[in-house]
C-alpha cells in the first residue's frame, strides 16, 4: 500500500478528489453510485477520479453484490502530513550544515571561546 | 506515530567549539536559522527566523531549559502556528578526535502543524480536520 508520495500529492491536488476523500472520511464506505450522486459531474468523471485515488492508495475498492464500495485509506496521507518526518528531513539538512560549519571553523583555526 | 526524533553526528572539533556553534547567535544563524538574541542561560528567551511559508511568519520561539557548558543544551521550540511546544536537546560527548553530538527533538503531537499551517492557508481546513479526526480515532498503527 505504500505508494509514491508524488502520486499521493497529485491525487489530492484536485478539489473534486479531495471532496471524494472528505465524503468517504465522513461516511465510511460508500458505493461508487452513491459518491457520484453527490456530484454534479458525470458518473464516469467521478469514477475516473476514484480510480486515480485508488491508484494513489488513498481509496480502496471492494465489490459487494452489485455495488463497488469505496473506503478512504488515510495511511498514505498520514505519512505526508506527519510533521515528524518533515522535521526529520529538516534536521538532516541542518546537522549536515553544522558538521561542515564546525569542520571549517576548526580547520581555519578560528579562535574559540 | 513516532513522537521523538533522534539524530547523532560526529563533529571534527572539540566540544568547546561545537558548543559555541550551538549557542553563539552568529554561528546559529550560519547553520541553523537567523537569530540575534540566543543566550545559553536557563530561562533566556529567544526567537529564530525561518523562511515564511503560507500564513506562517516563520518565527520560532524558544526558551533555554538546560545550559551545561560544553555538555548539554536544551530549549523549547515552538513555531507561532504550532499547537504543541516541542523540546530540543543537544548532548555533546568528547571523543579523541572530535565531538559526538546527539540531538533529540521531542514533544510532537498530532499531525504536522508546520504542514497544517501551509494547507490551512490553502483553504483545506475541513479536509484536514476530517483527516485528523480519523487518525485520532484509528489510533496508533
Amino acid at each position: 500500500m505504500a505508494k509514491n508520495k508524488s502520486d499521493v500529492f497529485k491525487a489530492i491536488a484536485d478539489p473534486t478528489r479531495r471532496k471524494i476523500i472528505e465524503l468517504l472520511m465522513i461516511s465510511g464506505a460508500l458505493p461508487i453510485t452513491a459518491i457520484a450522486g453527490d456530484f454534479k459531474s458525470a458518473r464516469q468523471v467521478i469514477t475516473r477520479h476514484i480510480y486515480i485515488l485508488e491508484k494513489a492508495g488513498l481509496v480502496s475498492i471492494e465489490d459487494s453484490g452489485r455495488e463497488r464500495y469505496c473506503r478512504a485509506e488515510y495511511l498514505p496521507l498520514r505519512e505526508i502530513f506527519d510533521w515528524v518526518s518533515l522535521y526529520e528531513k529538516f534536521w538532516d539538512e541542518k546537522l549536515d550544515a553544522l558538521q561542515v560549519h564546525v569542520k571549517q571553523k576548526n580547520k581555519t583555526g578560528k579562535k574559540m571561546n | 506515530m513516532r513522537k521523538t526524533i533522534y539524530k547523532e553526528i560526529f563533529c571534527e572539533g572539540p566540544p568547546e567549539s561545537v558548543w559555541q556553534s550551538l549557542t553563539n547567535p552568529e554561528e546559529i544563524s550560519a547553520w541553523l536559522m537567523q537569530t540575534s538574541d540566543f543566550r545559553a542561560e536557563v530561562g533566556a528567551k529567544f526567537t529564530m527566523q525561518a523562511k515564511p511559508m503560507g500564513k506562517w511568519d516563520g518565527v520560532i520561539y524558544g526558551e533555554v531549559l538546560v545550559a551545561e557548558k560544553f555538555s548539554v543544551l536544551s530549549y523549547t521550540w515552538k513555531g507561532s502556528q504550532m499547537k504543541s511546544t516541542t523540546i530540543l536537546k543537544w548532548t555533546l560527548i568528547p571523543e579523541s578526535d572530535g565531538t559526538r553530538l546527539k540531538m533529540e527533538h521531542s514533544g510532537f503531537s498530532g499531525l504536522g502543524d508546520y504542514v497544517l499551517g501551509i494547507f490551512h492557508a490553502m483553504g483545506w481546513n475541513r479536509f484536514l480536520k476530517q483527516l485528523n479526526n480519523l487518525i485520532r480515532k484509528n489510533g496508533k498503527k
